[in-house]
């Protein structure tokens, strides 16, 4: 086999799995490449620490210049990005419940609405199961009455053909299960893209959604409204075993295994803290003081994510998975489960119907 | 103006510029600071660019609304660092934050004067080199490079690998001088 081109070993690199398995595979034993690469390799660093930057900018100075802009533009400031009055400074999370297409799974249960509403709320790193009574959901679930919700970014599953083509599409190395159980169908792969969903939170909405379904809601704190949450998610890589991964969101019941990976989304307020914000929907009607003193028990509301366990509908447990603390979750009828944890700056999710030691070992596995 | 599928023109979302600005800023800004090797300065990079998107498309995005803002993140910060003489104040300040814990005068003095000389070199370069440096060094995958630059994905290490060249044959240039 001919030599690999500079191209080729470049992108080697830095993206290994784009580059075609006989390729890879003569690099390896090619004293001449490896030389090459070698080389390749220490240029890399040099330019890398040529470039690099002190104090790479983020979403908080991203908030500040926004302000700076619609400043300098002359809008009005419709989006009312505001410098936090809490000492936590801007609240970017590297929360973990974001990923839209384990929020497609989970929504096959009544908790999944419920989840995708507090994913805007808490900064999450870790899941904790909160069991609620299933009538509980839907008080908080009408996010709408809080404000007004935009989405950016499409919230549906583009097929991709192969393995590097996912990996190509979502951006990084998505792991794949190192071992399977005998008899998996080929996988099939999909990408859920990049987006953006945010809540203007308004008083004046409030009122009128309070006042067309004739509720009587408590008043919006004058600090909240106004005030933004944003929250970042994805891209998402999901391989699915058994039904088409880009009909996953439509599918009415489990499949056989789906896998799923995405970098932590990044919740963002502009004004209001999480306890503020938690404070006030624990105190909307509907919630019981049972869910309202579990939600509050959480040691660290600000990276915990909790998930609604409808009682009697589904059951949860706590399980490692490697180093990681993770949360499994199964139908009461043990026909599907899902584990979901974190693991370098990822979230990651595993469910299906084969049966949680499966599930978990699959999980245990990925690479 | 871009079309989509249906051949018309975008639709026009208030908010979507917004959304843009919150979800792409951090990256713009990134981009522009590898080249500019200041933090106000790329600041100042990232909010002309935007603006200059606002002026340009308004709230009707275009088709890779980021891929454009990548772009001109580059070219922006190429354009600053290209007028040397204006910034001689800030990048001191600049040089002196980096190095706040050295003790060691000499130490700032080198750190400021490797910053100026990388400067110079990526000035020197080609507008698409240093344009490749900022956008792959800052964090895009070479997918999201050959989009905002408007090349075959295939043709990014080779042009990648050419830059780094370019770049260490600048500095080491500028070393001897």
């Amino acid at each position: 086999m001919r030599h690999a081109s500079d191209g080729s070993l470049r992108r080697l690199l830095d993206e290994d799995w784009a580059v075609r398995e006989p390729l890879r595979r003569h690099v390896a034993g090619c004293d001449r490449c490896q030389q090459r690469l070698s080389a390749m390799r220490d240029l890399r660093e040099t330019t890398r620490r040529l470039l690099a930057s002190p104090d790479a900018p983020d979403a908080a100075d991203a908030a500040l210049a926004r302000q700076r802009q619609l400043q300098s533009l002359g809008r009005p400031a419709g989006i009312g990005l505001r410098r936090p009055r809490s000492q936590g400074g801007m609240r970017w999370a590297a929360g973990v419940a974001g990923v839209a297409a384990l929020l497609a799974l989970l929504s096959a249960t009544p908790a999944g609405g419920y989840a995708r509403s507090l994913l805007l709320i808490f900064e999450p790193e870790h899941f904790t199961a909160v069991p609620v009574a299933p009538g509980q959901a839907k008080s908080i679930l009408h996010l709408s009455s809080l404000g007004s919700l935009q989405q950016s970014g499409s919230s549906r599953l583009t097929a991709e053909p192969t393995l590097a083509a996912l990996r190509a599409a979502v951006g990084f190395q998505a792991a794949v299960p190192g071992s399977l159980p005998g008899g998996l169908p080929d996988p099939t792969y999909a990408v859920l893209a990049r987006g953006t969903e945010s809540l203007t939170l308004s008083q004046r909405k409030l009122a009128a959604y309070a006042e067309q379904h004739h509720l009587r809601l408590p008043p919006m704190p004058g600090d909240l409204s106004g005030s933004v949450l944003s929250v970042t998610t994805g891209p998402a890589a999901v391989f699915s075993y058994g039904s088409p991964a880009a009909q996953l969101g439509q599918a009415r019941s489990f499949p056989l295994l789906v896998v799923a990976e995405a970098p932590l989304p990044q919740v963002f307020s502009t004004g209001a803290t999480v306890t503020e914000i938690e404070d006030y929907v624990l105190s909307l009607p509907g919630v019981s003081p049972e869910l309202s003193s579990e939600i509050r028990a959480i040691a660290d509301p600000a990276r915990t994510m909790p998930i609604p366990v409808p009682m009697g509908q589904a059951t949860s447990a706590p399980v490692t998975i490697g180093s990681a603390q993770g949360l499994w979750v199964q139908e009461a009828g043990g026909k599907a489960g899902v584990v979901v944890w974190t693991s370098g700056g990822y979230v990651h999710g595993v469910a299906g119907t084969l049966g949680r030691q499966e599930l978990l070992a699959i999980a245990a596995s990925l690479n | 103006m871009a079309l989509d599928e249906t051949g018309s023109p975008p639709a026009r979302r208030p908010e979507a510029f917004d959304d843009l600005f919150v979800s792409e800023w951090p990256r713009v800004a990134r981009i522009a600071q590898q080249i500019t090797h200041s933090a106000s300065r790329s600041e100042e990079v990232a909010q002309e660019v935007f603006l200059a998107f606002y002026r340009r498309f308004g709230d009707a995005l275009p088709e890779r609304p980021a891929s454009w803002l990548y772009r001109a993140a580059a070219h922006g910060a190429l354009n600053a660092v290209r007028g040397e003489g204006r910034r001689r104040q800030r990048e001191e300040r600049e040089a002196r934050l980096t190095v706040a814990s050295a003790p060691d005068p000499g130490e700032l003095v080198a750190a400021r004067e490797e910053m100026r000389a990388v400067r110079s070199a990526l000035g020197r370069l080609g507008e698409a080199q240093a344009t490749l440096l900022a956008l792959r060094y800052s964090g895009l995958s070479y997918n999201e490079i050959a989009q905002a630059m408007g090349v075959r994905v295939g043709q990014i290490g080779t042009r990648l690998r050419r830059a780094e060249l370019r770049l260490r044959k600048e500095m080491d240039h500028a070393s001897r001088e």
